[in-house]
């Protein structure tokens, strides 16, 4: 860069003084030449990055590493992709114990069971006397059939339709039957 | 930085550095070290090393007197106080360096720095501009005042005899 002191210069009784001032020494300093060579040597070939850089990263991942080895112990953890996972069931302490399939027999067939008429109710025997009667004699010995006292009601009917033909609660069931929705009149009584 | 052109900075501008960072701190070697260890870390030289370590010894030197006045709540002139700041002569046609130095401590901050940064560090007003953030011309008008008002203060004689 030039130096433009000269044209910069309208005093010129103040150059002597200057020059004057100038031959002045100012005091040494006290650092040792060599030492600060050293140092300064020693700084251009040290690390560029802080001190506390290097530190950082390393308790970071060692932060990571625990995190990691916490995921790892614990049993509910995932298993890697491409393993089966292993489900452990705890069955319940108040649970029966599962049954297991019956082991083949090599047994004969049960025979049918014997009904003796002895062992029956009063029905059951009447019941068998009259299939008896009517093995032997025909259909004209069939009892004639009672009077029926009163008719089932349609909903004993419905009930039993459903019941004999599997269907699901309520598929006959009556209107009057059938729940209804409260309306405001409803809840005003 | 060339180790070789770090040693002949050091021996030609150390003390010259460490008078310089005298201005504003009481601790001007340390101030000088770092900065020189600075130079030294640069992976590319300044252009104007001299200049570059002139502008971080004044900053680094700034920053240790704002840190000395938090520490000591200290208020006044911290120049008037220092030690001698050069070298007494054995030649009695050269100044008095005690005077020399208790006159310079008189001055204003902006004329004591421009003062010192010309005569004894050879910096030119434009890069003493560009230090402390003015004009050359504004420099140099600094510079011309603090000389004739240092001049004043030492009694030196006026090239006509007079003393002014």
């Amino acid at each position: 860069m030039p130096d433009r002191q000269d044209d910069l210069n309208p005093a010129a009784d103040l150059a002597p003084f200057a020059d004057a001032l100038k031959r002045l020494a100012p005091q040494p300093a006290h650092l040792s030449r060599d030492a600060l060579l050293f140092e300064a040597g020693k700084a251009a070939g040290g690390p560029r990055l802080p001190a506390w850089v290097w530190p950082t990263v390393a308790g970071a991942f060692a932060a990571l590493s625990l995190v990691l080895a916490a995921f790892l112990a614990s049993p509910d953890s995932l298993p890697p992709p491409g393993q089966p996972a292993v489900v452990h069931v705890v069955p319940p302490h108040d649970s029966q114990p599962i049954p297991l399939p019956p082991a083949p027999i090599n047994e004969a067939p049960a025979k049918p069971k014997e009904i003796k008429p002895d062992d029956s109710s009063p029905d059951q025997a009447r019941m068998l006397q009259v299939r008896r009667d009517v093995l032997r004699w025909g259909v004209d010995m069939l009892p004639e059939p009672r009077p029926a006292a009163t008719a089932p009601s349609p909903d004993v009917v419905a009930r039993t339709i459903t019941h004999w033909l599997n269907l699901p609660p309520g598929t006959f069931t009556t209107s009057t039957l059938q729940p209804k929705k409260k309306t405001s009149e409803d809840d005003d009584e | 930085m060339d180790p070789d052109h770090l040693g002949y900075l050091i021996d030609r501008y150390l003390p010259a550095l460490v008078l310089y960072a005298r201005q504003w701190c009481r601790a001007p070697e340390d101030v000088v070290q770092e900065a020189l260890i600075k130079l030294a870390r640069q992976t590319e030289p300044p252009l104007h090393p001299v200049a570059w370590l002139y502008r971080a010894v004044r900053n680094r030197a700034i920053s240790e007197s704002r840190s000395e006045r938090r520490r000591q709540a200290h208020e006044g002139r911290f120049a008037a106080r220092t030690d001698l700041w050069f070298t007494p002569s054995e030649d009695p046609a050269n100044l008095d360096a005690q005077a020399a130095t208790r006159s310079l401590a008189g001055l204003s901050l902006e004329q004591r720095e421009i003062i010192v940064a010309h005569l004894w560090g050879g910096l030119t007003f434009e890069q003493i501009a560009d230090l402390t953030g003015g004009s050359a011309a504004t420099c140099w008008r600094r510079y011309a005042a603090g000389l004739a008002a240092l001049r004043h203060k030492m009694g030196a004689p006026c090239p006509t005899g007079k003393t002014t």
